[in-house]
């Protein structure tokens, strides 16, 4: 850790609960449905999800899932004006509201 | 220079280069740092190509090594950062903008792929854009001369590049904010769905098609590298056989046409026969990773490579060495993640190479009858399929075993890339990637390569048998098989394999075979010489024959035969699992940035191929009573 990083790891997401009402795992979207990111789901350490959040999964964007795997996973979503691959268990790390 | 994967930070990177590039290693991990220089009148600024990043907020060690390098006060820190922006993602690039510019360092905004944006009916004005962000900022379209060399006499003088008045924020919700406003006062119109690239996505990443397609292309791929390079391979092999002819005929003197004839060139031809195989690999791999579609061998792949542990890109790296492990190692570069590459890497050589295939066929010859024959299918094709899966399960075992070895501390780092649009790759990037793949392969592994092959032409050679020698043990000056047979008995090579054999004594495996095996360091294919040179064979074409029939000279077992199936079986699983090729050793040397990787790869795969050898010498001993 140093100067550089340590005030980004030091960022804060709004958490939220995927079991809250209207809202959904975003792994779980059917494919084509369209969502909008609610908040990040609870956990130890939010390393992932200020990732996720840093590749464009930011809190009130638009996504939408375009195709599952021939194996269900990983899931590509269309997300601010491009496209981004992600794995089912990392996706499932951000909560969606549908709409 | 910084940048998201994929902004065209490399393309910008050489076209501002040129050849003047020097690919290395960090310091201690096995991340490729690029830096070239680039001269306009007489000032020259020196650039480094960062790993391509989406944040400066490091999940992984090889994300820590830039956060390091921009840290203040690192002897690394540059002078000034160019910050590449996708126009065709520009929500994601200003991200990484706003982070930038808290470092306090001169930093110029370069947009790439603004050609796209307008083919996608999308715009942005520049001048707004760059008063938004307070940064400069300029347009490079890849192949604009002119826009480069405006680019070039700014990156002289960056003391007038402007900084803005406060830098952008970086908490979440204050960003989203920031970029938000800055794409509207910049007018920007997001680029529309691209067209092209849904519909092709729609037919190559269909369930079935898609998997049918995918399928074709790799299996052409493979044939690529096993089928298109084998005759030029040939070739080369040829030519470099031709010149040992002739200094052979030349040179008078025995040891020195030797060393000239076998060491020298033969170290030489043996650096140059990977290079149709790298070239046509590194070709391949650039066509895919330019056209997109290596994102979409990822997709298709990532569940079965997630198995092991790793992830899709790692799939083309395992089919390479399949062919060869040493170009299979330098495919490993297109992994982002340090962690996956190692695991890859040090797991590759035990997938079935070609150098394995003579030796399969003589052994697999000694071991099951040509006739035999299990239902419709003849039993040693068979074995050899069965040689080929074994060599594959082993890979991925070890690789998972790698992968948590390596794991560390910290949260599993999540998978993740872009689906770049499709594209045409272009001439200039493709003959590129084969130069500097093909280069840097001479330079770096080529060296090693060549003494090691010294090295054991000199264990093979040394001490030179005189003629008095060989007429005292009584033998025929005009028989070359046997003055070749007497030459290696005398050999250190000999008394290496003689000092060894003891560890190989449970194997089954008599001085002769563990001869074998050091030659065989040097390429695999050449056991099937030296144990041919070793037992006198009079037919080198047919040498199982004479196997067949060979016992052992002495010590408990003399007489009994030597190649009994338990030892055979023993043989093949120990050339299926041990590191016995130098040029794989040198290139893990090469492409890991340390002798510690190559040092464990060499040792866990000999301990492995020992006790599997074993175990299977027990086994069929057991079946067959």
């Amino acid at each position: 850790m140093n100067s550089v990083s340590l005030p980004l790891c030091d960022r804060c997401l709004e958490v939220c609960d995927p079991q809250a009402a209207g809202c959904l795992a975003m792994g779980r979207l059917e494919c084509g449905q369209r969502a909008f990111i609610a908040g990040y789901r609870e956990q130890e350490d939010m390393a992932v999800c200020r990732r996720l959040f840093d590749l464009g999964f930011a809190q009130g964007v638009e996504v939408q899932l375009i195709r599952r795997a021939p194996m269900r996973d990983p899931l590509v979503f269309q997300v601010g004006g491009g496209e981004m691959l992600l794995r089912r268990q990392d996706a499932d790390r951000i909560v969606v509201r549908v709409v | 220079m910084v940048g998201n994967p994929n902004a065209g930070k490399s393309t910008l990177f050489n076209a501002l280069t040129g050849l003047n590039v020097k690919v290395g290693n960090y310091p201690g991990v096995t991340v490729s740092r690029h830096t070239g220089t680039t001269s306009l009148a007489d000032q020259t600024v020196l650039l480094e190509d960062l790993p391509g990043s989406y944040s400066l907020d490091p999940i992984s060690p090889d994300e820590e090594l830039i956060a390091e390098i921009l840290e203040s006060g690192s002897p690394l820190r540059p002078d000034a950062l160019l910050v590449v922006l996708d126009a065709t993602s520009l929500q994601r690039s200003l991200g990484l903008l706003a982070q930038v510019q808290q470092l306090g360092i001169p930093t110029l905004a370069v947009l790439t792929f603004s050609d796209e944006l307008a083919r996608r009916q999308g715009s942005v004005d520049l001048t707004r854009l760059s008063q938004a962000v307070g940064n400069k900022l300029m347009v490079v379209t890849a192949g604009n001369r002119a826009q480069l060399y405006d680019l070039k006499l700014a990156l002289t003088e960056p003391e007038t590049w402007p900084a803005p008045p406060v830098p952008a924020p970086t908490e979440p919700r204050h960003v989203t904010g920031w970029i938000t406003s800055v794409l509207r006062s910049a007018g920007y119109q997001a680029p529309a769905v691209d067209d092209r690239t849904r519909r092709l996505d729609a037919v190559l990443l269909h369930p079935v098609a898609g998997t049918l397609i995918f399928f074709v292309t790799m299996a052409l791929f493979f044939q690529v590298i096993f089928a298109v390079a084998a005759p030029l391979q040939g070739a080369v092999e040829a030519i470099f056989g031709r010149l040992a002819e002739l200094v052979r005929a030349h040179v008078g003197v025995g040891w020195l046409s030797g060393l000239l004839a076998d060491g020298l060139i033969g170290g030489v031809g043996g650096v140059l026969v990977f290079l149709p195989q790298i070239a046509l690999l590194f070709a391949m791999i650039t066509v895919l990773e330019a056209t997109g579609y290596m994102a979409r061998v990822a997709f298709l792949m990532d569940r079965v490579m997630g198995r092991a542990g790793l992830e899709g890109r790692a799939f083309v790296a395992m089919l390479s060495s399949v062919a060869c492990a040493v170009p299979g190692i330098m495919a490993t570069r297109t992994l982002p993640s340090a962690r996956d590459r190692l695991a890859t890497m040090m797991t590759a050589p035990l997938m079935t190479c070609s150098a394995r295939l003579p030796v399969y066929t003589l052994l697999i010859g000694l071991l099951v009858p040509p006739g035999a024959r299990l239902g419709p299918i003849g039993l040693q094709g068979l074995v050899m399929f069965g040689l080929y899966l074994l060599g594959a399960v082993a890979a991925m075992t070890a690789a998972w075993v790698f992968k948590h070895v390596l794991k560390g501390k910290g949260p599993a780092l999540p998978f993740y890339m872009e689906m770049p649009s499709y594209r045409m790759p272009g001439l200039r990037e493709l003959g590129r990637a084969v130069w500097d793949a093909c280069a840097s392969f001479v330079r770096r592994v080529g060296g090693i390569i060549l003494v090691m092959s010294l090295l054991i032409w000199a264990l093979l050679s040394l001490p030179v048998a005189s003629h008095d020698e060989m007429a005292a043990a009584g033998i025929d000056l005009d028989d070359q098989v046997a003055v070749a047979a007497f030459q290696l008995d005398q050999s250190a090579a000999a008394a290496v394999g003689k000092t060894i054999q003891p560890i190989f004594e449970p194997l089954g495996f008599d001085w002769r075979i563990t001869v074998g095996l050091v030659g065989a360091m040097g390429a695999r294919e050449v056991f099937v010489a030296t144990i041919s040179q070793v037992s006198s064979a009079e037919n080198p074409d047919d040498p199982g024959a004479t196997l067949a029939e060979m016992t052992w000279l002495s010590g408990p077992h003399a007489g009994d035969r030597l190649f009994t199936p338990g030892v055979v079986a023993a043989l093949l699983i120990y050339f299926a699992f041990a590191l016995q090729c130098t040029s794989t050793i040198a290139t893990l040397r090469r492409e890991s940035g340390s002798w510690k990787w190559p040092a464990i790869a060499f040792g866990y795969m000999t301990g492995l191929a020992w006790v599997s050898a074993w175990l299977v010498k027990l086994l069929v001993e057991a079946l067959l009573g």
